[in-house]
C-alpha cells in the first residue's frame, strides 16, 4: 500500500495535491422529483472515498449527475480541473472518469469479449488495454466467447468493473459492486476493487456493506435524503456506533 | 398452371426476385427500427428517390454510356446518404428521446416533401430505366428461360444480406450498434458517441434504399406515389420477420416475394389480401414476428 493514502491529513511530505474531483453543492431532480440538495464531496488522487446511507438517500443519482447522465440542476462538479457540470457522458468518460453502474448494465446478447471491446474507445488511459483488464480479472478470460446474459452475478459484476476499466478512467465511481453476490463472491470483489486501487486509481465507492467499506476506503460521505449528513475518516464511523445506528443500519 | 414446371419455376423465381427487392429496402428499416427505435415512414420515399436519382442519372446525363445503370445506382446511394445525414443531424436527432408520434409525423412529412418534390422535378409521367447492355435478354435455366435482370436483382438481395451480416457480426461498428439498441445510455457512459452511431445507421439504411430504387428502376416503373405501396409491404417484411431482426427480414421478403408472385398468378384480385392474411396467421403464433425476441414489445 503506497503510504500516502492513509495520511490525507498529514501536511509533512505530501504536495498538497489538489482533488482529482470536486463535486459543489449540486442538486439534482428526476424532472419534478428532486433527489439531491447540495451534495458537496471531493476526492482526492489515489483516494477510495464511500458513499454511504441507506437505499434511496441519492447515491446513484449522485453518480449519475457525475457522468453527466443526469445533469444537475445547480451546482458545479469538477473534474481534474476542468468544469465538466453539463457535459455529455462519453466526454466526460474520455476524459477519465468510469462509471460501474449499480445494475450492472452487461450488453446481454454480446459476448463477454464484445462487451469489453465496444469500451474500448482510446479516449482516456490508453495503458488500460484487454491484456492488462484480462491480468487483473483472470477468470474473465475463459469466458470471453460466452454470451453477457448467461453469466453468474458475479462474473456479472466482474465484467462490468473490467469493461469499464477497458474505457481507461482515472477515477471509479463504483455503484454497490458487492450487492447481491453471495458473500465469498463478495470477498473476490473486494480483493478486486483493492487491486485497483494499487493500479493507481481513485475510486468512489456506493456501498451499503458496512464491513466491505471500514476495510477499505479512506474517508466516508454519509447521505439521507439526499444530503450529506456526515464527512470523516474510517475510523470515525468504525468508532461512533451511534452514527452507524442513525444512518446505516436497517 | 402450376403443375407446368417452366411456369412454376418462373414464378418462384418472379417470388425471390420480387422479395429480394423488398429486402434490401426492409433490412435498412429493420437496421433503423432496431438501433434508433425510429419507425422511418420515408424509407419507402427514399426508395423511390433513389429510383428518381438513377433515372437522372442513367437516362439523361449518361444516356448511352456503357454501365451507365452501376454508376447511377451509386450515385443514387450517394445521394441518398447525404440526404439522410442531413436529416439526421438536422432534424431526426432532436426526435429520438420524445414520443413516437413526433417520429411518425416528422418521417411523414418528409414523405410528402419528397413525393412533391418529385413531382416537381420529374412530373408525373411514368418513367424506366433501360436494362445494362450485359443484363439484357433471357438466361437459360434448363427447366426455363429467365430475364438475367432478375437473376441480377435476385443476387443483390443475397449479397446485401451476407455483407450486412458481416457488418453486424463481425465488425467493431457492428458491435457499436448492437450494444447502443441494448442500452445507449451505458455505452456512451463508456466514452462512446452514440450520436454517431445512430447518425451511420440512419445513413446506411437510406443509402442501401437508394441503391435497391435504382437497380429496381430497371426492372420496374417509376411514378410519383409508388412509395406507398412499397412502404406498406416493406413493413409487413420487416413486422412478420421480426422488429430489428435482419434475417428475419430476408425470410419475410422472400415469403411476401413469393405470396405477390403466386397471387398475381392465381387470384389477382385477393394478392394484397393475401399478404394480409399471411401477416395475420404468423403474428398469431409469432406474434413477436419469425426471428423477433419475444421481448421487443
Amino acid at each position: 500500500m503506497p503510504p500516502e493514502a492513509a495520511v490525507a491529513a498529514e501536511p509533512s511530505a505530501q504536495q498538497p495535491s489538489a482533488p482529482i474531483l470536486q463535486v459543489d453543492n449540486i442538486h439534482t431532480a428526476y424532472g419534478k422529483s428532486r433527489i439531491l440538495f447540495g451534495v458537496s464531496l471531493d476526492v482526492q488522487p489515489g483516494e477510495i472515498v464511500a458513499l454511504m446511507g441507506r437505499n434511496g438517500v441519492g447515491k446513484s443519482t449522485t453518480f449519475r449527475s457525475i457522468m453527466g447522465l443526469t445533469p444537475p440542476t445547480s451546482g458545479r462538479i469538477v473534474f481534474q480541473g476542468q468544469d465538466i457540470t453539463n457535459a455529455p457522458p462519453n466526454r466526460i468518460n474520455r476524459m477519465g472518469l468510469g462509471w460501474v453502474p449499480e445494475d450492472r448494465r452487461i450488453f446481454p446478447e454480446l459476448t463477454v469479449w464484445e462487451n469489453l471491446d465496444v469500451a474500448s474507445t482510446h479516449g482516456g488511459d490508453k495503458a488500460w488495454d484487454l491484456a492488462r483488464v484480462t491480468k487483473l480479472f483472470p477468470d474473465l478470460e475463459p469466458l470471453m466467447g460466452r454470451t453477457g446474459g448467461y453469466l453468474s452475478g458475479g462474473q456479472q459484476q466482474m465484467l462490468t468493473i473490467a469493461r469499464t476499466l477497458m474505457s481507461g478512467p482515472q477515477l471509479l465511481l463504483l455503484d454497490e459492486p458487492s450487492e447481491g453476490l453471495a458473500p465469498l463472491v463478495v470477498r473476490s470483489v473486494f480483493d478486486q476493487v483493492k487491486a485497483l486501487r494499487e493500479q493507481g486509481l481513485s475510486i468512489v465507492l456506493a456501498e451499503q456493506n458496512l464491513e466491505f467499506v471500514l476495510d477499505l476506503a479512506d474517508r466516508v460521505y454519509i447521505l439521507e435524503k439526499g444530503e450529506v449528513r456526515f464527512e470523516g475518516t474510517t475510523d470515525d464511523v468504525r468508532s461512533d456506533k451511534a452514527l452507524r445506528k442513525r444512518y446505516l443500519t436497517v | 398452371m402450376l403443375t407446368n414446371p417452366m411456369f412454376l419455376s418462373m414464378t418462384i423465381l418472379n417470388g425471390i426476385s420480387i422479395g429480394m427487392v423488398i429486402f434490401v429496402i426492409a433490412a435498412g428499416l429493420t437496421l433503423i427500427l432496431g438501433v434508433l427505435r425510429v419507425l422511418n415512414f420515408a424509407h419507402g420515399a427514399f426508395f423511390m428517390l433513389g429510383g428518381y436519382v438513377g433515372w437522372q442519372v442513367a437516362e439523361v446525363w449518361l444516356d448511352g454510356v456503357p454501365g451507365a445503370l452501376w454508376i447511377a445506382a451509386i450515385a443514387a446511394g450517394l445521394v441518398l446518404a447525404v440526404l439522410a445525414l442531413i436529416i439526421e443531424r438536422t432534424m431526426l436527432k432532436h426526435l429520438y428521446g420524445r414520443e413516437e408520434y413526433y417520429q411518425l409525423l416528422f418521417t411523414f412529412a418528409l414523405v410528402l416533401l419528397i413525393n412533391d418534390a418529385v413531382k416537381v422535378i420529374w412530373g408525373t409521367d411514368i418513367l424506366t430505366i433501360a436494362h445494362p447492355d450485359s443484363l439484357r435478354g433471357a438466361m437459360d435455366l434448363g427447366i426455363t428461360f429467365y430475364p438475367k435482370y432478375r437473376l441480377f436483382l435476385c443476387a443483390v438481395g443475397i449479397v446485401v444480406a451476407v455483407l450486412l451480416w458481416l457488418l453486424v457480426s463481425k465488425t467493431r461498428w457492428g458491435r457499436l450498434t448492437r450494444a447502443a439498441r441494448m442500452d445507449r445510455e451505458m455505452l456512451s457512459a463508456l466514452g462512446v458517441r452514440v450520436s454517431l452511431v445512430y447518425a451511420s445507421v440512419f445513413v446506411l439504411g437510406a443509402m442501401l434504399a437508394g441503391i435497391g430504387g435504382a437497380l429496381a428502376a430497371a426492372d420496374r416503373s417509376l411514378y410519383p406515389g409508388m412509395d406507398a405501396d412499397i412502404i406498406v409491404r416493406t413493413f409487413i417484411v420487416v413486422i412478420i420477420g421480426g422488429l430489428g431482426s435482419l434475417w428475419g427480414a430476408f425470410l419475410g421478403a422472400l415469403i411476401l416475394g413469393l405470396i405477390t408472385a403466386f397471387g398475381t398468378v392465381l387470384v389477382p384480385e385477393f394478392e394484397l389480401v393475401l399478404i394480409y392474411l399471411m401477416m395475420i396467421a404468423i403474428l398469431m403464433f409469432r406474434p413477436w414476428g419469425l426471428l423477433g425476441r419475444e421481448e421487443a414489445r
